[in-house]
């Protein structure tokens, strides 16, 4: 099975809006999705030169997540594996 | 007693108003454009552009925020709303009235007035659990006589009342609530206090500037002036400048520290010096000092590096003053090294804290204060990354144990490892109102004790890197060294 490639923006505007600490995540969502989510860490991907778009970022597969925080990206990545959360 | 709850108020981390400030930040260094070309007319429009229309509010509508964001920004440029005579006033004429160096008061804490939400004043209040039972113990225990009941409810006569808690400790049902005013818990020596119409106020007599009540308002409504008009003027001016980093900065970065010097060197600065290499002078200095003091028959010294200290012992606690280090802090031994060898340049010092500031205002040395906060934010707003910067080397290097004066510990690891003589050492981190009172009876102890003990006193848990103005938290600080 291919694994879900997500990347974690790094870049100064992350870095200081908010995004300070989501780097640090890595182990535990590799822990919790066991083996089926590729976690990076990204310089700058630009995403914050657009207007609309809240920082701190992340992509997966290539689809951009605006404004996360540990619990959204948590949530929007237990969806994707069909994690029951109410268990 | 009151400790209790302080323990549920700290806000470390995640939290709005700091991220507001920040964005506050890094939007008009974005307006101050590359070096040389103001964008006034947006500086204006952050207001307008941080709350647009249909979007949402952090208050009652988008119209308040704006307004309480200007204010916000005006109080950053060193304005309160005592300045303002007339309301069509736009930040851009406050900013100008700054660079013309019109404004140079030593005014560093202003509470925003239209942010302030005059949080109700602190009390205890019977919830509807109660339930008017028969054992009655808030009445009871009561020493004021302030609690009756009234229609099967405890009722509190707040004439009366004077927030002792028992009521709250003996109640069964939980029914007691405490509503605190976060900003005065927080503060440690009593400085901030409601005036007539409930808006807090500083009192800038007792204010140690150690930067709780801003982290802990819920509002943001505490704002420090910031030095950022400064150091434009300077870009400006053509003026040579040098920044001088607080030890504090290593692990505020994802990147290595070299790196960081490398993107501060990329933002403008001509030169970087690390203050690191006083604080090992500080370390030799106070251990000779305090073997001198145990000679003449002394028996405790405390440190004199935290700014916010120093302003507590000439402040609040006169009697600290003679068990105090007299040695001159790292920043201005630097500094005054710096200005020797660069005659003619800025000093401008890169710091984890607000106390600084006015410490730089205070000694001739240091030209002013740039926050670590606010250097990010210049990072952000012109698109620096550390991480991809050139590595730089620092005109002024010190050593791993100058840069241990960051962290609680530091400072008296370093003196012991440079004193002969055997003692103990005690730090004290962390200004709350606990703490005060126990340096209160370390200054009365001083003659009894036999005991040769270095105090090291830091206004701020786990020393410089948990500074108000840093971007992570200590723990994590520590965990990004690199």
């Amino acid at each position: 099975m291919k694994k879900i490639v997500m990347k974690i923006c790094t870049g100064t505007m992350c870095h200081v809006l908010g995004g300070a600490e989501l780097p640090e995540m890595a182990k535990d969502l590799q822990i919790r999705y066991q083996g089926k989510l590729s976690v990076k860490g990204a310089s700058c991907m630009g995403h914050c030169k657009e207007k609309e778009n809240r920082p701190p970022f992340i992509e997966i597969d290539g689809f951009v997540l605006n404004d996360v925080t540990k619990e959204s990206i948590v949530e929007y990545l237990d969806e994707q594996f069909g994690y029951d959360r109410e268990e | 007693m009151l400790n209790i709850w302080m323990n549920n108020l700290v806000m470390i981390g995640k939290n709005n108003a700091t991220l507001t400030r920040r964005e506050i930040q890094i939007r008009l260094w974005q307006m101050l454009g590359s070096l040389s070309v103001a964008n006034l007319d947006g500086m204006d429009r952050i207001s307008l552009e941080m709350r647009p229309k249909k979007g949402s509010s952090m208050r009652c509508c988008i119209y308040k925020d704006r307004a309480v964001l200007k204010y916000k920004i005006m109080a950053m440029l060193g304005y309160n709303s005592a300045d303002e005579t007339d309301e069509l006033d736009r930040i851009s004429d406050y900013f100008m009235d700054r660079l013309q160096q019109k404004n140079q008061s030593d005014v560093f804490l202003t509470v925003v007035d239209e942010a302030c939400s005059a949080c109700h004043k602190k009390q205890f209040v019977i919830t509807n659990m109660c339930r008017g039972c028969e054992a009655r113990p808030c009445v009871m225990n009561c020493p004021k006589n302030a609690i009756s009941i009234n229609g099967n409810k405890a009722e509190i006569d707040y004439d009366l009342c004077v927030n002792c808690g028992l009521c709250q400790k003996n109640c069964p049902f939980h029914a007691v609530s405490f509503i605190p005013v976060p900003c005065e818990e927080a503060c440690p020596v009593g400085a901030i206090s409601k005036n007539d119409e409930g808006i807090e106020v500083i009192d800038k007599d007792k204010c140690i500037l150690c930067g709780k009540c801003i982290r802990e308002c819920p509002f943001g409504a505490i704002v420090e002036k910031s030095f950022f008009p400064d150091l434009y003027r300077d870009w400006i001016n053509g003026n040579h400048i040098i920044a001088l980093v607080a030890p504090a900065l290593d692990g505020q970065f994802r990147s290595s520290l070299p790196q960081v010097y490398g993107a501060i060197k990329k933002a403008g600065f001509d030169a970087v010096a690390e203050v690191a290499w006083g604080a090992d002078k500080v370390a030799e200095m106070e251990a000779a000092e305090f073997h001198e003091r145990i000679e003449k028959g002394a028996s405790i010294m405390t440190s004199s590096c935290c700014a916010s200290y120093n302003l507590l012992t000439k402040k609040t606690i006169p009697d600290l003053e003679s068990i105090k280090s007299e040695t001159a802090t790292p920043l201005k031994i630097t500094a005054s090294m710096i200005k020797d060898k660069y005659p003619g340049y800025k000093i401008v010092f890169v710091s984890p804290c607000i106390a600084k500031k006015k410490e730089a205002f205070e000694i001739n040395e240091v030209d002013y204060v740039i926050t670590i906060e606010e250097l990010a934010a210049l990072f952000a707003a012109r698109d620096i990354q550390p991480e991809m910067c050139e590595p730089a080397e620092p005109v002024l290097v010190g050593s791993e144990d100058g840069k241990a004066f960051a962290e609680t510990g530091g400072v008296a690891g370093n003196i012991k490892s440079k004193m002969r003589d055997v003692f103990d050492y005690e730090t004290l981190e962390g200004f709350d109102k606990a703490s005060i009172r126990k340096l209160k009876g370390l200054s009365n102890s001083s003659s009894s004790s036999q005991k040769k003990t270095f105090w090291e006193v830091m206004a701020c848990e786990n020393g410089c890197i948990g500074g108000c103005n840093t971007l992570v938290t200590a723990k994590q600080a520590k965990r990004m060294k690199q």
